[in-house]
C-alpha cells in the first residue's frame, strides 16, 4: 500500500518578516543593484588570482612529493582533487571561465582515481601548467586562438591516459 | 507599488570551506542590506551554529567536511535535534552535474545554484526562498519542499490534501 503524503503548509514567517512594499530591494533585480553586485565580485578578482597562483604552486609541490614518495600519492591525490574543485567553482564567478573549464577537466580526470601513477602525474602536471597560463595571461574569454590551443593540448593529454590508448613507441 | 525584500530581517548562515567564497557571498548579502550573516567553514561548525539558533536561510556548499553539505541538509530536514526542519536551504556548489541536482532535490533542498554562479542567479534564488515559500511534503522517504514547481491543471481528487491518520 502506498504511504500517504502529508502536506505541511508553509508558515510564510520569513516572507511576512522580509517582504513588504516600502523598504528593501525590488524583487525584480534592477540594473544598478546588479552592477553593484558584479562590482563586488570584480573587487575580489585580484585576490582570487593571487590565491589561485598559491594553489597552483602548492599543486606543483604536491606533484613533486608524489614523484618521490609513492606512499604520499593518495594524500596528494586528495589534495589536488580538492584544489581542482575549488578552482572549478570559483573561476567563472570571477570572470575566468577557462579556469573553470580546465579545473573541471582535472577534477573529472581525478574523480575515479585511487592512485597517481607516472602518466597520471604527468597529466595533472599538464593541467597545472595550463591553468598557470590562463592565470598569468589573465585570460578572461574562452573563444580565442590561444584558448583553443590550450584546450586542444589538454584534451590530447587526457586522451593519452584513457584506457586502451596506446602510446607511440 | 512593487514588492520588496528587506534583507535586514533575514538571518543567513553560509557554509563553505573556501574562505574567499564565504566572504564573497557575505559581501553580496550585506550589500543587499543583510545585517546578520554568519559563516562556517565546515559542517560541524555549521551544525553547532544551527543548534544555537537564530537563522532563517542556510546557504551551503556540497563539498564539506566532515559531513558533506548533502548530509548537513539531511540532518536539518530529518534529525530530531534540527532547529527548523523547514528552513530554506540553497545548495551553492561546484558539484554542478545533474545527478547532484537530483540528489539534492531528493534530500529536500529548496534551491540549487551551481558554481560558477552569476549575481543575477544568486539574487533569483534568494527571492525564491524568501518571497515564494513552498509547502512541505512529508512522506515515507522524503521530507522537504514540494518538488512539483509547475502548476498544471488536474481533474480529479487532490490526494495531497489527505491528513495523516
Amino acid at each position: 500500500m502506498r504511504s500517504k503524503a502529508q502536506i505541511i503548509p508553509n508558515r510564510g514567517e520569513l516572507k511576512r518578516k522580509a517582504v513588504n512594499y516600502k523598504t528593501g530591494m525590488d524583487i525584480k533585480l534592477d540594473e544598478a543593484t546588479l552592477k553593484k553586485m558584479e562590482q563586488l565580485v570584480e573587487n575580489s578578482s585580484a585576490q582570487f588570482l593571487d590565491e589561485t597562483v598559491e594553489s597552483l604552486k602548492g599543486l606543483r609541490e604536491a606533484l613533486g612529493r608524489a614523484a618521490t614518495e609513492p606512499a604520499a600519492r593518495r594524500e596528494v591525490l586528495e589534495h589536488i582533487r580538492e584544489e581542482a574543485f575549488q578552482i572549478k567553482g570559483m573561476g567563472g564567478v570571477f570572470g575566468y571561465p577557462l579556469l573553470t573549464e580546465f579545473a573541471k577537466s582535472l577534477h573529472d580526470f581525478l574523480k575515479e582515481l585511487e592512485d597517481l601513477d607516472e602518466l597520471q602525474q604527468e597529466i595533472v602536471s599538464i593541467h597545472v601548467d595550463t591553468l598557470y597560463v590562463v592565470v598569468s595571461h589573465r585570460i578572461k574569454g574562452s573563444g580565442g586562438a590561444l584558448e583553443a590551443q590550450l584546450r586542444a593540448s589538454l584534451k590530447a593529454a587526457v586522451d593519452k591516459a584513457k584506457p586502451g590508448t596506446k602510446t607511440a613507441p | 507599488m512593487s514588492e520588496k525584500i528587506d534583507f535586514s530581517h533575514v538571518r543567513f548562515l553560509i557554509v563553505d570551506s573556501n574562505r574567499l567564497m564565504c566572504q564573497l557571498i557575505k559581501d553580496i548579502l550585506m550589500m543587499l542590506g543583510c545585517t546578520q550573516c554568519t559563516t562556517a567553514r565546515d559542517s560541524e561548525k555549521a551544525i553547532a551554529s544551527l543548534r544555537a539558533g537564530g537563522f532563517d536561510v542556510l546557504i551551503t556548499e556540497w563539498n564539506l567536511k566532515p559531513r558533506s553539505g548533502l548530509e548537513l541538509l539531511d540532518w536539518l530536514r530529518t534529525d530530531g535535534g534540527s532547529p527548523d526542519r523547514m528552513m530554506p536551504v540553497i545548495m551553492l556548489t561546484a558539484n554542478s552535474e545533474v545527478e547532484y541536482v537530483m540528489e539534492s532535490r531528493d534530500k529536500g533542498v529548496t534551491e540549487f545554484l551551481a558554481k560558477p554562479f552569476t549575481a543575477d542567479g544568486m539574487y533569483r534564488r534568494l527571492v525564491s526562498v524568501i518571497a515564494r515559500p513552498r509547502d512541505f511534503v512529508s512522506v515515507r522517504g522524503y521530507f522537504g519542499p514540494d518538488r512539483r514547481r509547475q502548476q498544471l491543471p488536474f481533474e480529479g481528487p487532490d490526494r495531497r490534501q489527505q491528513k495523516p491518520d
